[in-house]
């Protein structure tokens, strides 16, 4: 999963302000998800890295979620910045998704139709609060498209298939919010490409008054 | 010691269980927590724990030079 040699690295300082910056935006990530949960996130530290953008969602997805099933929701943004943000949402050995669907809305939704409108929308909040939460410290506008069900309950394998990214080598943040205690969160992907990742680079050398 | 900045998100530990450990230590100085899990949980979980101010990231050195002065004027440095 190491990135294409012709993408040049990030330096270590480089990494460093990327990861601050992944982290505000995680954290107001975690404070619009602990705010739809009702109940403390904890989470965990970015991992920014470059990589081979399918070989890394694959990794994420055979993580995810017990016997191989999946759920995750997928949304682009673009603007000064494009890409894609992908959230899969995390299950421990005694949570499934009924526990995580019915914590948010208490007396339902009973349909799968209804579950998939609130998990949209869950992801749309997390998405849009971590984005527009690291774009917002680079002084650069971001939109986004609408968020789509890009698994439901479904096979690692058939995932796999479907979770074909427009491009090879990205930027990619990592980071896993979950609830300590109930067993349930998300992990929160976000993959910048390589025109993204130049924009990106010059911001950075700008905070860092390195440009 | 006079003062400590810390995080709450880290690698290798939490910076709630270093507040923790301080705290059962006996913390003589002030610390001033800098994170960006912004949750009002964690905010207070913090202040519990010891910390005397919670700076949300991102910050800017103002705020700190904010809050270091008021610390001083309090006689906490």
């Amino acid at each position: 999963m190491s990135a294409r040699a012709d993408v040049q690295p990030f330096s270590a300082d480089q990494l460093d302000a990327l990861r601050e910056l992944a982290n505000v935006g995680v954290g107001r990530a975690a404070d619009a998800f602990a705010d739809l949960l009702n109940i403390p996130v904890v989470l965990t530290v970015p991992d920014v890295r470059l990589v081979e953008a399918g070989a890394f969602v694959r990794q994420i997805i055979r993580e995810a979620g017990p016997e191989n099933e999946v759920t995750a929701v997928r949304q682009s943004f673009t603007d000064d910045i494009e890409g894609e943000a992908i959230v899969v949402y995390y299950l421990g050995d005694h949570a499934s998704l009924e526990t995580l669907v019915e914590w948010v809305a208490e007396n339902g939704p009973g349909s799968v139709e209804a579950k998939q409108e609130l998990l949209l929308e869950m992801g749309n909040i997390i998405v849009g609060a971590s984005i527009g939460g690291f774009a917002e410290q680079l002084g650069l506008e971001v939109s986004y498209t609408p968020p789509s069900i890009m698994a439901y309950r479904s096979r690692s394998g058939s995932v796999l298939e479907r979770s074909a990214l427009p491009w090879t080598y990205a930027l990619v943040t990592k980071v896993l919010l979950y609830v300590q205690d109930k067993e349930f969160g998300c992990y929160l992907l976000a993959f910048f490409p390589e025109q993204t990742i130049n924009k990106l680079r010059s911001g950075i050398d700008a905070l860092l008054g390195t440009a | 010691m006079d003062l400590l900045f810390l995080d709450l998100t880290m690698p290798d530990v939490s910076g709630f269980e270093v507040l923790a450990s301080l705290q059962a230590d006996g913390i003589r100085f002030p610390i001033i927590v800098i994170s960006a899990d912004v949750q009002r949980a964690s905010q207070d979980r913090a202040r519990a724990l010891g910390a005397r101010a919670f700076l949300p990231k991102p910050i800017s050195v103002d705020k700190i030079k904010v809050l270091i002065e008021h610390l001083r004027r309090e006689g906490k440095l």
